[in-house]
């Protein structure tokens, strides 16, 4: 709950009833909120969280499709912050790409150990499920793209997901991402190039693909 | 720019990410004169529209609050991890390491014990009808010390017997060294090479019929000298080994040297 405060104060009070003081525009960078954790501050980490945990929970989302998995994986990423900062490295990236490489492991191991597991009521999908009766017929049909999207990165092998995912989802650069998945950026540009191919071969019409396989036939202009 | 080119850039000309100048405008020529190629930057076109669409609604999706409260409460009980048992995993592992080693260790040390032959007893055997050269010897028995000349380092026997094979085994009984413990043997004559007994002192050499010994010791190799044998006095202080011939009265009436 955000709150407004007197003397240009913002109060951020959790579920707890803990109210957490704010200056309103704390512009402190990721390294100097990491120094203020690792002396016991309390309101740095919560700025911490702040800034980074929609980013990672986005990440662990749209990785495995489903909210209590990307809550998990959220959860342990910012546990790491919390048993110890020594693990992160500064000279190897930044905090952000860190964060993103916790998080991609946390959601590849939970994505193997789960693997074998059907959910009972089959409706993780529904979770991301905005569609709403009463919009537009156009709208729909946006919403209805936008979860063909979903669901074709989605079915993307891994190594093709994440890159998607943070590339064109998270809208970080090919370095960023690079740093976040510890390969080469040569590597990143690749993959993210086979999976706007897959991706388009699988968001491509039905009726249209016999069509289309004859159509991407290499011309020599 | 021929259409490998197009596709090799064809994945930023659709995200818009920035392209030297020259490439952008050969790329866009590209696409206007090659359908198929106009076709596939038109269909990463639309990927990069739906992908716009998608972030956008992501965006609207907020984090669990209880989860921030939940971290939180973390952050102040002493950074401890909440309902997190990781530790046994690997108190087990570290548990069925050590038992392991010790199981190698045990089956080791048994193996050797269920190898190691029996303890041989001291080389002594009955004398055998010998040819006594009387020689003028003196009186002083030089220092001798009845061995097993096998048997005397039976921890390294154990070692071999634990490494070699069966095979090697029945041919370690067959080590001449060993031949001592049976006096009757052929072989045994046959491959050492000994001296002629040399009668010690003035004493008779005695009956072989009354109980007479030959026992096998190791002296100073210089000892030989006394009798008159030729010394390689390089090797002086090697041990040689000797037979004793003993009386019925225990005295030592005669020796000769083994080779």
């Amino acid at each position: 709950m955000n709150l407004e405060l007197s003397f240009g104060l913002t109060g951020i009070m959790n579920d707890g009833g803990t109210l957490f003081l704010m200056n309103g525009r704390d512009d402190s960078s990721d390294n100097e909120l990491l120094q203020q954790i690792r002396a016991g501050d309390e309101h740095a980490f919560a700025t911490l969280y702040r800034r980074r945990h929609a980013g990672v929970y986005r990440f662990a989302l749209q990785m495995s499709g489903s909210q209590a998995l990307a809550e998990d994986v959220t959860q342990e990423v910012f546990m790491v912050l919390i048993r110890g900062t020594d693990l992160f490295d500064p000279a190897r990236g930044s905090l952000s790409s860190f964060l993103y490489g916790v998080a991609r492991n946390q959601t590849l191991r939970r994505l193997h150990r789960d693997r074998f597991f059907v959910p009972l009521s089959g409706n993780d999908d529904s979770e991301l499920d905005h569609t709403s009766l009463s919009k537009p017929l156009d709208e729909l049909a946006r919403t209805e793209t936008i979860e063909s999207v979903r669901k074709a990165v989605l079915s993307l092998p891994e190594r093709y997901r994440e890159v998607v995912v943070l590339c064109e989802l998270e809208e970080m650069s090919y370095a960023e991402t690079a740093a976040a998945l510890g390969c080469a950026i040569g590597t990143v540009r690749s993959r993210l190039h086979r999976a706007r191919l897959l991706l388009t071969d699988k968001l491509r019409p039905a009726e249209s693909q016999d069509e289309a396989a004859v159509k991407t036939a290499r011309c020599f202009a | 720019m021929n259409c490998q080119s197009f596709e090799n850039s064809l994945t930023d000309l659709a995200r818009q990410h920035p392209l030297e100048a020259t490439a952008l405008a050969d790329a866009q020529a590209h696409a206007g004169s090659c359908s198929s190629c106009a076709l596939r930057l038109e269909e990463q076109n639309v990927l990069t529209a739906g992908f716009r669409s998608l972030v956008e609604q992501m965006r609207t999706i907020e984090t669990p609050s209880h989860l921030e409260s939940r971290l939180m409460e973390a952050f102040r009980e002493g950074r401890r991890p909440p309902q997190r048992t990781q530790a046994p995993g690997r108190a087990w592992f570290a548990v069925a390491a050590v038992a392991a080693v010790l199981l190698v260790v045990f089956g080791v040390v048994a193996l050797r014990l269920m190898w190691a032959p029996a303890p041989a007893p001291i080389a002594r055997e009955t004398v055998i009808e010998t040819p006594v050269k009387n020689t003028a010897a003196p009186e002083v028995v030089p220092e001798v010390r009845p061995v097993s000349v096998a048997r005397e380092n039976p921890v390294r026997e154990r070692r071999y017997s634990s490494r070699r094979t069966a095979r090697h085994r029945v041919n370690q009984n067959r080590d001449p060294a060993l031949e001592i413990t049976q006096p009757s043997s052929a072989t045994t004559a046959a491959l050492e090479v000994t001296s002629e007994f040399m009668q010690l002192g003035d004493g008779s050499v005695g009956n072989l019929q009354e109980g007479a010994q030959v026992v096998r010791v190791e002296m100073p190799r210089y000892a030989m000298a006394r009798f008159g044998l030729p010394v390689n006095m390089e090797r002086y202080d090697e041990r040689v080994k000797a037979d004793i011939w003993l009386g019925a009265d225990g005295l030592a009436r005669a020796i000769r040297f083994v080779q």
